[in-house]
């Protein structure tokens, strides 16, 4: 068989059946414009356990920049929704640790029916109040004894929020989604969604703060498009 | 004479025809039983905001979440009816919420299926049986030991503080899921609010209150080290 | 006394019997306190509902551990007072003048009297409350109410003990009227008040002892009152004019659906001693030297029936009872006897709206004074009327009372005919 054809034949099966397309990506930078505020570091006296795992000052996650004004922890998302399709979701977990005091990482997607699984490695009192809308929302208290907790998400929902009471600075944010396409930024503020099925699309950028930007492509086979968001203020003219 | 008697016998039947209609609307009984009990404090919309609520701490329930602090379901599930037939029934302690108990059974039931309709939870959920509660194991010094135990261990201590008096490095920035400032509860004094009984305390503590800091600590403790934390914590407790 | 002296005597005391100044027992002071609305506890304020009697009945605690006023609020202050301006038309018909007998009637504003009413917790295990009724144009003001009552004795709400001048529970109270313009007749009434020895009326507070209980929101009452009846001659013993009075209640829902809410099924009774002779000087008998008691009882039931939810209920009240007079207390040859009662409606379509109705009666069994016939002095009353409070908060209520009755009193008139009264009243009833 051809190197085509095996390709052919290995990416349906990967996308199955009704599969008809071969897949594309989309990948691109999410870029932070304007001003960028002073922040103070993060004030962990409450615990002295948290100050100490944090010689160097913490800056509060609300907005992290990496080189270039690229923004870190945006989540991308594809909005359109893929009818007649299901996507199971993955086996493994979205794992979240709270480690330093801080949820690593600050910003998750998921898939709805997937476990979200949060680590405590940092062997102090924390509390994991979660707050969604659409699921079941819960606070549970993970001492130092309880190393591990999962729950299953079951619900497609936009980012809510997840809370230590403990500690008041910690915060992080779950996207629970019914499909695979999404990604969140990393340090260098940029994402890569792979295996899109050929089509148009809209993709949605989320910042916790800076709300939302939309933007709409059309991948086709095979096809790596760019996608660019920008978010922030202008310079004044 | 005659036409008085006529009057109060129109206005029987005419009172026994309108019940009849509301009879399979226990919620559209429990609205008006709200206009005269509770709207002062919990407010027409269900929120909490009534006219009453600026003068009131804690202040009176909002409903629309759907989250209630006494409940014998897990950790940010609805409360089940019979939660929130204990609550109405016997009040609060410390809280404006008075006991309701002297209104007739049928009143309370009406009550509460008007409340459900405040929070769409009660439409899409079900509440979970309610938790089981294990034997108590008898309450004595050992016990009250251990419990002190796993209150370090558990660090407690950090909102409540080590002794229990609710000043622990973390009280002063709690915050209810309504973004509204609360306090960690000072263990030493007065009455608990959702009950004093061993049973009580040990279902907040396994459940949580939903809508505040407390998380439950279902999976981080055995059933009998939340007991001798239980002992722990009500020999915290000074009499007056 | 002659005939027509009797009538028109009759004819005085019967007039101010029916317009009594409003006494008190509405109390936005609580409202304030536990920031609840005059809802909560007044079916129609001031008649209370059963969450008001329970709150009545544990010493005026919510029971939650809010009770201690210094608990509460600058806003709070344990001071309610009440009023009740308006106009008031009376007539009466066959009242002997000069050129015959004529109907009469008046109207005027009347004069204004306030009540002040302060009460509450005065620890964990007592209560109190204290009404100074009456301030009015004439400047007599009197304690309506005194007393301080220990609460739930021992942890126990079946023991309470209350000491001081109190209201006797009736089966509905006499200082929480819906009606302005009529009595309870059962309670005041008496066959020829001028020839009595005694003035003690059910409605009227006693100083004594009160012992109640109640189980838990109030569905099962009793209290039992010892007294120095009031109006009672003193006798010369330890007690002066000894009364003892009882009330018991029970209430219950006794079907699960239908309109028929709840039913309150009571039994009430009171006998007293009051002396028949007494010591005199230069004619006139002194106080206390009453000797030769005889006794005097009342005894009845009362039955109350809600309709209807009972937020917006509608409530049928019947009393009736036996009363028994011994004939010294007429000079007269039979003791005086005598039965009465009355049917109350209420209907609260809104929390804000009442519309009430009563008719009293009393008809005597027995006349003490053998010259009188049997039915003398028979009465029959119908009140009606409505309230509308169109200010309902936790600081006051502010209440458009119009009221209506119409009283008539067989052969006490003039050669033996029936006088009747008609009153109508309307004012602003107004508590703060």
């Amino acid at each position: 068989m051809s190197r085509f054809a095996a390709s052919v034949v290995s990416l349906l099966f990967i996308l199955g059946p009704a599969a008809q397309a071969s897949a594309g990506s989309v990948t691109g930078k999410v870029v932070y414009e304007g001003k960028v505020p002073t922040f103070t570091p993060l004030d962990m006296n409450a615990d002295p356990a948290c100050k100490a795992k944090n010689p160097a000052p913490v800056m509060p996650e609300v907005l992290v920049l990496g080189d270039q004004s690229r923004m870190v922890n945006v989540l991308i998302f594809v909005v359109t929704a893929f009818p007649g399709k299901t996507f199971p979701p993955p086996k493994e977990p979205a794992v979240i640790h709270q480690h330093g005091c801080v949820y690593q990482p600050h910003v998750t997607g998921m898939m709805a029916g997937q476990e979200l699984l949060f680590k405590n490695t940092d062997g102090v009192l924390h509390n994991v109040h979660a707050l969604p809308v659409q699921n079941r929302p819960f606070n549970i208290g993970m001492p130092p004894t309880l190393k591990e907790k999962g729950r299953v998400v079951d619900l497609p929902e936009a980012a809510f929020r997840v809370k230590c009471d403990v500690h008041p600075w910690m915060q992080a944010y779950v996207a629970v989604l019914s499909h695979p396409f999404f990604a969140v930024t990393g340090g260098d503020g940029t994402f890569q969604i792979k295996d899109l099925p050929a089509g148009t699309y809209e993709i949605e950028a989320w910042h916790e703060k800076l709300g939302t930007r939309k933007a709409s492509v059309t991948v086709g086979e095979g096809d790596t498009k760019t996608l660019d968001f920008t978010f922030g203020v202008p310079k004044a003219q | 004479m005659p036409k008085f008697k006529m009057a109060v016998a129109c206005g029987a039947m005419a009172l026994l025809a309108a019940d009849g209609m509301a009879e399979n609307g226990a919620a559209a009984r429990g609205k008006k039983a709200y206009g005269r009990y509770c709207v002062s404090c919990h407010g027409v919309d269900g929120d909490g905001r009534g006219y009453e609520a600026q003068h009131l701490d804690p202040t009176p329930r909002n409903f629309t979440k759907g989250a209630f602090k006494w409940r014998t379901t897990p950790s940010g599930q609805i409360p089940r009816d019979e939660d929130l037939l204990r609550t109405i029934r016997n009040g609060l302690y410390a809280t404006a919420m008075p006991p309701w108990g002297a209104l007739s059974d049928q009143d309370l039931k009406d009550l509460i299926a008007y409340v459900k309709t405040f929070s769409p939870r009660f439409a899409k959920e079900a509440p979970d049986p309610a938790i089981t509660i294990p034997p108590q194991p008898p309450n004595n010094a050992s016990s009250i030991a251990a419990g002190k135990e796993t209150y370090q261990t558990v660090q407690c201590g950090q909102c409540h503080g080590d002794g229990g008096r609710g000043d622990g490095p973390s009280a002063s920035t709690l915050k209810d899921e309504w973004g509204q400032p609360i306090k960690a509860h000072d263990f030493t004094v007065g009455n608990l609010k959702c009950g004093n009984a061993p049973e009580d305390v040990y279902r907040v503590f396994m459940t949580g209150l939903n809508g505040t800091p407390m998380p439950s600590f279902t999976d981080s403790v055995t059933p009998d080290e939340a007991w001798h934390l239980v002992h722990y914590v009500l020999s915290l407790r000074q009499k007056h | 006394m002659s005939q027509k002296s009797r009538t028109v005597l009759f004819a005085v005391v019967a007039a101010a019997s029916f317009w009594q100044p409003p006494t008190a027992d509405a109390f936005p002071a609580f409202a304030r306190k536990y920031g609840v609305a005059c809802t909560t506890c007044h079916e129609s304020w001031p008649k209370l509902n059963d969450f008001g009697r329970a709150f009545r009945d544990r010493g005026y605690r919510m029971g939650t551990g809010m009770d201690d006023p210094t608990d509460k609020p600058p806003a709070y202050w344990p001071i309610a007072i009440r009023a009740t301006p308006g106009y008031s038309y009376t007539s009466q018909n066959n009242v002997e003048t000069d050129d015959g007998l004529r109907t009469l009637g008046t109207g005027s504003f009347e004069h204004p009297e306030m009540d002040i009413l302060t009460g509450g917790t005065l620890s964990s295990k007592a209560s109190f409350l204290a009404v100074i009724a009456g301030f009015g144009a004439e400047g007599t003001a009197q304690i309506e109410s005194a007393w301080v009552r220990l609460d739930a004795i021992g942890g126990n709400p079946w023991f309470n003990l209350r000491v001081g001048k109190h209201e006797l529970d009736q089966p509905r109270s006499s200082h929480r009227p819906l009606t302005f313009t009529q009595d309870y007749l059962i309670y005041v009434h008496r066959p020829v008040e001028d020839q009595s020895l005694l003035q003690f009326n059910l409605a009227d507070n006693q100083l004594g002892v009160e012992l109640s209980g109640h189980d838990d929101g109030s569905r099962t009452r009793y209290a039992v009152s010892f007294a120095d009846a009031n109006g009672a001659p003193g006798s010369k013993s330890l007690f002066s004019s000894p009364l003892l009075y009882g009330h018991v209640t029970r209430r219950f829902q006794p079907f699960s659906s239908g309109a028929l809410k709840q039913v309150k099924l009571g039994a009430f009774g009171t006998v007293g001693w009051a002396p028949t002779r007494f010591a005199t000087s230069g004619g006139e008998p002194i106080e206390g030297s009453g000797t030769s008691n005889k006794t005097y009882n009342r005894v009845g039931g009362d039955l109350s029936l809600w309709l209807g939810p009972m937020s917006t209920p509608l409530a049928i009240t019947l009393v009736v009872a036996h009363a028994r007079e011994a004939e010294d207390f007429y000079g007269g040859t039979a003791d005086a006897k005598w039965t009465g009662g009355y049917l109350q409606a209420e209907f609260t379509p809104r929390i804000d709206l009442t519309f009430f109705g009563r008719y009293d009666w009393i008809r005597h069994g027995q006349q003490p004074l053998e010259e009188l016939s049997k039915n003398f002095g028979d009465r029959d009353a119908v009140t009606a009327g409505l309230r509308y409070t169109f200010s309902y908060s936790s600081r006051s209520d502010v209440a458009w009372h119009v009221e209506f009755t119409n009283h008539r009193t067989k052969l006490v008139g003039p050669d033996g005919l029936d006088l009747t009264t008609k009153q109508f009243f309307t004012g602003i009833d107004f508590a703060f």
